[in-house]
């Protein structure tokens, strides 16, 4: 059972109330600390060096790029940042790579993934495993060379140098998130491999389950926006169908993989719909709906049509052949 | 006040022990000490007065501190009506739809019980907001502004109207409903790869099973990260699991220990839904 936070506001002495307790004797004494203390401090702003361990807490402002660099391409959900203060500490001792243990990961899962589409054979799943080891491998070869540069480089966050280091830093994580989003992707020996490996009728289980699967998520996405219309708009039954109908018949190429799904928070997912919205011929929509309603719809319309270049940089979207 | 004379005593002492006479020498030394001494004459003096001002303030006056929360809450609130005024209109956009045929009195009746439903929205919110008991009640501001604006309308309306207004509010709801169910079967499937059939049998199971608290699913509670998991909907549980495969199942079970949605209690996502209609409709202020 939590409790509920007490609010300081509620008891205004609530912070002072010690004060009162405290006696005379102790106020004396306060007061020949301070006395004699003032007569030997003559130079008090001497700065004492904290030791390498304490300068990280205090100083936020000093960046490890090694620490943030795993943080950033492997923990950090959708396109943001992290940013975390103070010195890194890698583990003594050699680990196994982070870039080829989530690369195996994610190429295990879409085996499984397949496996309960389309019941792969013994052979078949043996095949996919060399190439999922391949393109993990490759990647983690790719990951690896731009990790290895940061590793131990600290960079302070409150000097012009530091600053664009970041930039750099942002860059190259960006590049390597571009590669974990299409390890298995085309041109990947995975892709290849699969479409050699599975029979005729295993290619059509696999792409129905695929397709049913895009059409569940961008149904989920158009209600979820549709229903925060209806909070703002006020819409009745008709203009809701309108809108909605319109907006099913014009599914966009979702990514349906989990990394893709994953990434894409609810602010996303209704900016997706809102673009796709924006991009359909207005007039019936303008049609159906109030003067009043227009003016709001059609701004939210033009903040959906602005975020296609974010969209479509986070990976969300197929790209056109 | 006893302690008052402490400090004043405790304030000469100080401007005795640290005034200038009470460094000789001319040598730079002597004069960074005299420095020093002004000073920290001049730390004590603040401490002492702040600490006599705080002696000074009433010592536990329940009315006082009473009041000054009412009239925070009452601050507080009247700033939050601006927030709610886009689902006043909202509502009075989907009333005008159904009910063209409101008489200008009633209308303005009507505009005049929204005003009072704003405020009452705010107030309700900002009490719980202030007593730590927000979304540990039913309370929602929407449903609170919805309900007042209902119950001035029935009386004023052609009764065909007003049942048009209902039936469209309860499609609305419905519709709420729909989203919900699917926004929680989407968060499953992306955690546990659902197959078609799955998906299929659960969303039915959740529409048999259906629920009105899992409407919150539409706020933005899906978007947390708890131990690097979304907030596993186990509230639902018992329309998900019979339905999952072992491994699945397994998985569920980490998901739900290390982010079940039920540890997070209630929630009420105070942006309401992204911009509303801002401006009023002069149609409701003949």
């Amino acid at each position: 059972m939590v409790e509920p936070m007490s609010d300081p506001m509620s008891d205004p002495m609530s912070d002072i109330a010690p004060v009162r307790r405290v006696g005379p004797a102790v106020v004396w004494l306060l007061a020949t600390f301070v006395v004699c203390g003032s007569a030997g401090a003559i130079d008090d702003d001497v700065v004492v060096d904290a030791g390498p361990d304490e300068a990280g807490i205090r100083q936020p402002h000093l960046i490890d790029l090694g620490a943030n660099f795993d943080a950033n391409l492997f923990e950090q959900h959708g396109n943001g940042w992290v940013l975390r203060g103070g010195q890194g500490q890698e583990p003594p001792g050699p680990r196994p790579s982070p870039a080829l243990e989530r690369a195996r990961e994610l190429g295990r899962k879409r085996i499984e993934r397949m496996a309960a589409a389309c019941t792969l054979t013994a052979e078949q799943q043996r095949r996919l495993a060399l190439a999922v080891e391949s393109d993990a491998r490759r990647f983690a070869h790719e990951v690896e060379a731009i990790r290895t540069s940061y590793i131990g480089r600290q960079i302070d966050m409150n000097d012009q140098a530091g600053q664009k280091a970041w930039h750099t830093f942002q860059s190259d994580v960006g590049k390597c998130r571009d590669s974990l989003r299409n390890v298995f992707h085309e041109g990947s020996l995975f892709a290849a491999a699969t479409a050699s490996i599975l029979d005729d009728r295993q290619q059509a289980s696999l792409a129905a389950e695929d397709k049913a699967r895009r059409s569940f998520h961008w149904r989920t996405m158009v209600l979820e926006t549709m229903s925060k219309l209806d909070e703002s708009l006020g819409l009745d039954q008709r203009q809701y169908d309108a809108m909605s109908t319109e907006l099913l018949a014009h599914e966009p190429p979702l990514r349906n993989d989990p990394q893709a799904l994953g990434r894409i928070d609810s602010n996303m997912r209704r900016q997706l719909v809102l673009m796709v919205m924006a991009e359909l011929d207005a007039k019936p929509l303008r049609s159906a709906v109030s003067e009043r309603q227009w003016r709001v719809l059609s701004l939210q319309m033009n903040q959906g049509r602005a975020m296609r270049s974010v969209i479509e940089a986070q990976g969300l979207l197929e790209k056109p052949r | 006040m006893r302690l008052r004379s402490h400090a004043r005593v405790l304030a000469t002492l100080a401007a005795l022990l640290l005034s200038p006479s009470a460094v000789r020498g001319d040598d730079p030394a002597a004069a960074a000490a005299k420095a020093a001494a002004e000073r920290d004459a001049r730390a004590l003096g603040w401490l002492l007065q702040q600490g006599v001002r705080a002696l000074a303030a009433p010592v536990n006056d329940p009315q006082a501190a009473d009041q000054q929360q009412r009239q925070q809450i009452e601050q507080h609130a009247k700033q939050l009506e601006r927030m709610f005024q886009p689902v006043l209109n909202s509502e009075l956009e989907l009333i005008r739809r159904c009910c063209g045929g409101l008489e200008p009195a009633a209308r303005r009746q009507i505009m005049a019980a929204g005003r009072e439903a704003v405020a009452a929205g705010a107030r309700g919110f900002t009490e719980r907001q202030f007593n730590g008991q927000l979304g540990r009640d039913d309370f929602d501001p929407r449903r609170e502004i919805r309900g007042r604006l209902e119950k001035a309308l029935e009386p004023l309306a052609d009764p065909a109207e007003f049942a048009v207004y209902r039936e469209q509010a309860e499609r609305r709801e419905a519709r709420r409903a729909e989203a919900a169910r699917l926004s929680i079967l989407a968060r499953v499937d992306r955690q546990l790869d659902l197959s078609a059939d799955q998906r299929r049998t659960i969303e039915a199971e959740l529409t048999r099973s259906w629920r009105p608290q899992w409407t919150r699913e539409l706020g933005n509670r899906g978007d947390m990260r708890v131990n690097d998991y979304p907030p596993a909907p186990d509230d639902a549980a018992d329309a998900i699991v019979p339905h999952l495969a072992p491994d699945q199942v397994a998985a569920w079970e980490a998901w739900c220990r290390a982010a079940g949605a039920r540890l997070l209690g209630q929630s009420f996502n105070l942006h309401i839904d992204g911009q509303g209609i801002q401006q009023s409709d002069p149609w409701w202020s003949p």
